[in-house]
């Protein structure tokens, strides 16, 4: 039995065993299906959310091992007056077209600019790096990114 | 089922350890990866798994003599600067909450920084241990052309004791280190004096998530405008980290040297060394006359970079 506090409630999760990856424990046991597995290796975002604040990939992460940790996840981001904001500069730049990569993409926008409030867009490219999208060409999605900085000053 | 161990002190790791031989597991990037099953299966591991990311003095960065003593578990995200204090409970490295002093951060060396910032991606790093790249021991592994630069010390732990073994005796082979089965890394600990002058360069695919085709880590220190010590190791060259050393006798005895034709002579002769002793082979990402030519380019790069240096010394 782990303990989870998702999107800001206190989940208790029976793990069928103890390397079971956080990403399950989300899309299996509690019907979070907005981190998706993508390739499963740490390598395209897809499942990315934020454990204590940081960003991470899921799929790579056995949930005994962040037993008692905070987790946000682009459900939790969705309600959030960020996630609200980063949705509406997604859609009116296209930044999401299948959008299989889009709740990742977002994960990685917010945890951005809750500690940059005025990134460059050399930065925003950094800091999506590790987000994969075989869609837009990613410009769409930088402009979504810098028009979500333009619009929240007050909210980042 | 695998038993999993999450020891919260250092004594009760290092009994787990000797006990059940169980596989340190840090951020488990390389870990999950390498047990990875298909199917929507628990990753298959055989071995008991101790988790040696929340034992709190795996997560420190320190001063020490003027040198630095790195935690095994520090994650790559703090190193690189991606990130100074964090806050939060449990988890490894940058998701545990430790908060580093900002005034150490400041004195870690550029190769080792620039290096760390390299791998991979955002998320990835904020997991990814130094410690981990370390025992992972893959010739490509970008901390460790770091760390054979800044010439580090290993400090492993078992019950018995501690001892300290350099890097190049610590690195046996792709995959292959010397620890044994009671044993667990405990600090990387660089030694001083901390470089004035360092470089690092990355050839890979794209900018993230690739893995390195050849790199090269350099440090020196300097003193009254001249090189007093100085090392050029070359990363994912060959089955290990290859450190150059006639190179660095090379450039000890010859600087100061600021006119251009004795800078042109000085780096004909350190890729002539270079030349001899890189032996890199053909693989699925580049091939064996690639990372020769690359490799001899980016010797020509440092020493450059080198000499600007020893100019603003002036
Ligand atoms: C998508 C992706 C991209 C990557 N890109 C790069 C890259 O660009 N450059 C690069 O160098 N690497 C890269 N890696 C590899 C990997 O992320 C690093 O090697 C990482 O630093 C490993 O650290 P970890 O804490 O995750 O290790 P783990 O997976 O936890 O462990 C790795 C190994 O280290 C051992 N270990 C861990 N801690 C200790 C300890 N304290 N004592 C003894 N043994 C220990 C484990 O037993 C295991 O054998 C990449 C990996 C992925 C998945
Ligand atoms: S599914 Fe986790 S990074 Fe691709
Ligand atoms: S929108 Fe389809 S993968 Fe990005």
């Amino acid at each position: 039995m782990i303990r989870l506090r998702i999107n800001g409630l206190e989940r208790e999760v029976e793990i069928p065993h103890p390397m079971y990856r956080l990403l399950d424990v989300l899309r299996e046991d509690i019907g979070l299906t907005g981190a998706k597995e993508g390739c499963g290796e740490g390598e395209c975002g897809a499942c990315a959310v934020l454990l204590n604040g940081v960003l991470v990939n899921s799929c790579l992460i056995p949930a005994s091992q962040v037993d008692e940790a905070d987790i946000l996840t682009p459900e939790g981001l969705a309600e959030t007056e960020a996630g609200k904001l980063l949705a509406k500069c997604f859609t009116e730049c296209h930044g999401a077209q299948c959008g299989f990569c889009t709740p990742g993409m977002m994960m990685a926008a917010a945890e951005l600019l809750f500690t940059n409030r005025k990134p460059t867009e050399v930065e925003i490219r950094e800091a999506l790096a590790g987000n994969i999208c075989r869609c837009t060409g990613y410009d769409m999605i930088i402009d979504a990114v810098q028009l979500a900085t333009e619009r929240g000053a007050n909210i980042w | 089922m695998v038993e999993v161990f999450k020891p919260t002190s250092l004594a009760e790791a290092l009994r787990i350890r000797a006990d059940k031989h169980a596989i340190p597991f840090a951020g488990g990037t390389d870990l999950m990866v390498r047990f990875r099953a298909r199917d929507g299966m628990a990753p298959s591991f055989k071995s008991p798994i101790l988790f040696v990311d929340a034992l709190p003095e795996f997560n420190t960065i320190r001063m020490f003599n003027g040198g630095l003593k790195i935690g095994a578990s520090l994650p790559l995200s703090i190193l690189a600067g991606d990130r100074g204090a964090v806050n939060g409970g449990t988890g490894t490295g940058a998701t545990s909450g430790v908060v580093p002093d900002a005034a150490v951060l400041a004195t870690i060396p550029g190769v080792l920084k620039a290096a760390a910032a390299e791998v991979g991606a955002p998320a990835l790093r904020n997991r990814a241990t130094i410690g981990g790249n370390l025992a992972n021991a893959s010739p490509a592994g970008d901390s460790i052309a770091a760390l054979y630069a800044l010439s580090a010390e290993i400090i492993l732990v078992s019950l018995s004791g501690e001892r300290m073994i350099p890097i190049e005796k610590f690195i046996l082979g792709p995959g292959e280190i010397s620890l044994k089965e009671d044993e667990i890394i405990h600090t990387i600990h660089i030694p001083a004096p901390l470089p004035d002058w360092t470089y690092w360069r990355k050839v890979g695919t794209r900018r993230a998530n690739a893995l390195t085709k050849i790199s090269l880590a350099a440090a020196a220190s300097i003193k009254d405008g001249r090189v007093e010590s100085c090392s050029f190791a070359f990363g994912a060259v060959g089955p290990r980290v290859i450190r150059v050393h006639e190179i660095e006798s090379l450039l000890q005895s010859r600087f100061p040297v600021v006119q251009e034709a004795k800078l042109k002579e000085i780096i004909a002769e350190a890729k002539k060394f270079a030349s001899s002793m890189i032996t890199p082979i053909d693989d699925q990402r580049s091939t064996a006359k690639y990372r020769k030519t690359v490799a001899l380019n980016l010797i020509g790069d440092a020493i450059a970079s080198l000499v600007e240096e020893l100019k603003l010394g002036d």
